[in-house]
């Protein structure tokens, strides 16, 4: 089974700090990415066969342990509920501007709800087609749209200095750490022996994907506009027009938007529910998916007011928050084990 | 046979077969006579037998002298019209009744105790017999067409397979048409459908079990697989999930498929049927296994996946490089038949700004006198098609086609012309429906069913909930599994090398193996390297 979540994002905050260097700032993060992994991975295998969840009351003693499971469980629906809304609200704003946006996260929710009803398994597979299909879909995209690319658009390299490429490399770095997902993952794995070269595989193909974004809405449309544009992938996709013919393919990164999320946060969804499930000692977390799914349908319909808004959390808030839970804490409870000396025998 | 009853009238077996008998009637208590063992005395047996086929008129009863010893008293039992009436007479009574055995010593003498083993031995013409002990070996004998033979003082019975009925001739198969390939299909009679299996495939390792199911209808159920191909866990499974099955009775296949469908509650069926028997040796050869049922030319072949939907027989029997299109064309073709309508009517109702302008236009004028939304006009198109499709399967032969291909037409032209539905609808349903005739019957009924489903949804949430329920339609897809094996594979789990068979028809010499999951047992299908090479390059 392999492990992929596949981020692709709207590389514009990104963009708006490192400017025309965006795509450098997708690399640094990519480090800091295989870091945050590392430490997880380690974690995890400490505690073989066991989740997160499992081994937190473990090494931090029955209460302490379940209340730090608690704030994860609380991360992942969190996590599930960003997802949900930012593919919700790309499509009420570009597709269907009159369509509320209740009715979108319902589509989300049921979705999640089910594909996590189905089973790890399930979701894995879905991924196996999913994936193939992203990666032609985007590639394709990319090669279409070269008649409009100006290199010139991402000269000069290396020009916007260190703290900007710093600031901007905080969010996809926030956003690589939802690898922070595999210390419930790994236990489910088939190969237990390939998991750092899995996990380095999946980073890496994620990276792959987001240049392919990044670069090409930077080489369509220079920095200055990238940053503008709200969707800017969507915006240069609209760009496209071959011959009159091949035109309006806005369709094809929605189609790619979609089922990547989906993957991505079904497997949150999928992790708050197990992650419940195990805090409360259920032998089994279907019970929990509905519960769960309207909270997330709510959260999704309540956290944020606007887009605008919930780009701000993102480009704002979400990278510190996000990264106490994905690297600080694990980092931490890395600590405490070796310390310990608890875990593997 | 009437006089003989008359005289014998007043004559009851014992008591407790008798009751047996009675609360069988009633429902209560079901063929407890079965396992009861014969008497010595023919008188007795044959009062037992009346009574328990009573009121069964097509049962012959014949009693007759045996030439030999005419002490002894013999009498045949066997239903008129299943049993071959000139081999019961020429070779069971004629030679019972009036030949001496040529070969036989003068001195020879046959006494009362040896008459049984004799008759079987040296009396019978028949090439296949066999002896039961028990009334309930008897009854379903003489139900299932053979002819039993009782003789006075022994209490056993011979059975002789002198089976002879009408049945309806090998034809070409109904549901699944090729131009090349063989066009032999499966009958009704269960002997005749193993006898075509073993024709194809020569080997003592196809194992043909028989066992029977239905209390009331006694149905035989063949279980076939090639032994060493197949997984034998599969077989077990198989044999398991039948022998669960209580039921009074099965008339065709597709009860036995929905009482071993791993997906009760899934719109896809995960058992295959065919009528085709070079398919089923396929399948067969392919490591699957495959239940034949009596009474019915439908085959189940399990595991099935769902990449059989686009699989013919004849793409292995054509060239590959045209038959490797063809698939790729049935992929296109199974693709636009699920989404066509639902996306026309997303495109109509919410995203015109993806159509080019000069197709949105042309829509547009067409629409332009329509008073129905798009969904409307769709669906109403749709379910004339879907009703033209049904009245032309149930209507008397001779003037299906005609009337179903006329009424399409003057439809469709109709409701264009009255302005009720554009000709682009039209377009798109006819297509939709044409393309479904490009897979097996049976496949695509799930998805006829869902392609209603799409075209609402999309009607009410666009593409965005087009996209999200055929997510859940491959979900659910994903979780489905045929006895085991998941149903998307070999695309899920993703199997690369064996797409070869899926997404397009890799030539003979480089399908070596068989697909994986089924055939892990004996996986090589042949030697590597048969690619055929000029002369010179052979080693």
């Amino acid at each position: 089974m392999i492990y992929a979540t596949l981020i692709l994002f709207i590389p514009q905050n990104t963009v708006a700090y490192a400017k025309q260097d965006a795509w450098l700032s997708f690399l640094i993060a990519f480090a800091g990415g295989v870091l945050i992994s590392l430490v997880v991975i380690n974690l995890s295998l400490c505690f073989p066969g066991q989740t997160l969840f499992e081994y937190l009351p473990l090494i931090l003693g029955r209460w302490p342990g379940k209340i730090i499971g608690f704030f994860y469980v609380w991360l992942f629906i969190h996590f599930c509920t960003l997802v949900d809304r930012e593919y919700c609200s790309t499509v009420v704003a570009a597709f269907m501007p009159e369509t509320p946006l209740v009715v979108f996260l319902i589509h989300g929710t049921i979705m999640f709800a089910y594909i996590t009803y189905c089973g790890l398994e399930v979701l894995a597979r879905i991924n196996q087609l999913f994936l193939p299909l992203n990666v032609s879909l985007l590639t394709i995209l990319f090669v279409l749209a070269t008649p409009e690319m100006k290199v010139v658009n991402i000269l000069p390299v290396f020009d916007t200095g260190l703290l900007p490429l710093a600031k901007s490399t905080l969010t996809p770095l926030s956003w690589f750490g939802e690898i922070i997902t595999l210390a419930v993952v790994i236990p489910y794995l088939a190969e237990q022996k390939n998991v750092y070269r899995l996990t380095i595989k999946a980073l890496f193909f994620v990276l792959v994907l987001i240049e392919i974004a990044t670069l090409g809405v930077l080489l369509v449309f220079g920095p200055t506009l990238t940053s503008s544009y709200l969707f800017p992938v969507l915006s240069g996709v609209k760009m496209i027009n071959i011959a009159n013919f091949i035109e309006r393919l806005e369709i094809f990164p929605l189609i790619v938007w979609i089922t990547s999320g989906t993957v991505k946060a079904t497997l949150f969804f999928w992790a708050a529910a197990l992650g419940s499930a195990q805090l409360f000692g259920l032998k089994d977390y279907r019970p929990l998916i509905l519960p769960l799914a309207v909270i997330v349908t709510a959260l999704g319909y309540l956290l944020h007011p606007s887009i605008i808004d919930l780009i701000n959390f993102l480009t704002q808030a979400f990278p510190f928050y996000a990264l106490t839970f994905e690297f600080i804490i694990p980092l931490l409870l890395l600590m405490v084990v070796l310390i310990k000396g608890s875990g593997k025998k | 046979m009437f006089d003989f009853f008359k005289s014998k009238k007043g004559l009851l077996p014992d008591i407790q077969i008798q009751e047996a008998v009675r609360l069988e009637n009633q429902g209560v208590k079901e063929q407890s006579w079965r396992s009861r063992k014969l008497k010595t005395s023919l008188k007795e047996n044959l009062t037992t037998l009346h009574f328990i086929l009573a009121d069964c008129h097509d049962v012959v009863f014949r009693e007759f002298d045996f030439a030999q010893l005419p002490d002894i008293r013999l009498a045949l039992i066997y239903v008129d019209g299943l049993a071959d009436k000139i081999q019961v007479s020429n070779f069971i009574m004629r030679s019972l009744s009036l030949e001496v055995p040529p070969a036989l010593p003068k001195e020879y003498k046959i006494t009362k105790a040896q008459a049984f083993d004799f008759i079987r031995n040296r009396g019978l013409c028949i090439h296949q017999i066999g002896e039961t002990d028990t009334l309930g070996g008897i009854i379903d004998a003489v139900m299932s067409g053979d002819t039993v033979l009782l003789v006075d003082g022994h209490a056993k019975a011979i059975i002789n397979s002198a089976r002879g009925w009408e049945a309806r001739s090998i034809e070409d198969s109904k549901t699944e048409a090729v131009v090349r390939g063989p066009r032999e299909s499966f009958v009704e009679t269960l002997r005749t459908n193993t006898s075509l299996l073993r024709r194809r495939i020569k080997n003592p390792a196809l194992k043909i079990e028989i066992r029977s199911i239905g209390k009331i209808t006694r149905t035989d159920v063949a279980i076939t697989y090639i032994k060493g191909v197949v997984y034998p866990d599969l077989v077990a499974e198989v044999k398991e999930r039948l022998s669960r099955i209580e039921i009074d009775a099965v008339l065709e296949s597709g009860y036995l498929e929905e009482l071993i469908d791993d997906n009760p509650l899934s719109p896809f069926c995960t058992i295959n049927h065919t009528d085709r028997v070079d398919k089923v040796a396929a399948m067969l050869l392919e490591g699957r296994v495959a239940i034949l049922t009596d009474g019915t030319p439908y085959v189940l072949t399990v595991p099935t996946l769902f990449s059989e939907i686009i699989q013919s027989p004849e793409d292995y029997y054509q060239r590959y490089f045209f038959y490797s299109l063809i698939r790729l064309i049935r992929i296109v073709t199974l693709i636009i038949f699920l989404i066509a309508p639902a996306s026309y009517v997303a495109l109509l109702t919410f995203h015109q700004e993806m159509l080019p302008t000069a197709l949105l236009l042309s829509i547009a004028g067409q629409r332009e006198a329509v008073p129905f939304p798009a969904l409307v006009e769709v669906l109403i198109m749709d379910l004339t098609f879907e009703i033209l499709r049904e009245a032309g399967i149930r209507m008397p032969q001779p003037i299906g086609q005609a009337v179903s291909i006329v009424g399409a037409i003057v439809i469709g032209e109709a409701s264009v012309r009255a302005g009720l539905v554009a000709p682009a609808t039209v377009i798109v349903v006819a297509l939709t429906g044409i393309a479904s005739f490009t897979f097996c019957y049976s496949g695509t009924l799930p998805l006829r069913l869902i392609k209603f489903l799409l075209t609402m949804i999309a009607a009410f949430t666009g593409l965005i909930g087009l996209i999200c329920s055929l997510i859940i339609l491959i979900t659910h897809l994903a979780s489905l599994r045929s006895f085991g094996i998941p149903f998307l594979y070999p695309v899920m789990p993703l199997s690369p090398a064996e797409l070869k068979d899926v997404v397009v028809r890799a030539p003979r010499w480089a399908l070596l193996t068989r697909p994986h999951l089924l055939g892990k047992e004996n996986l090589h299908r042949m030697k590597a390297g048969l690619k055929p090479k000029p002369p010179g390059k052979r080693k």
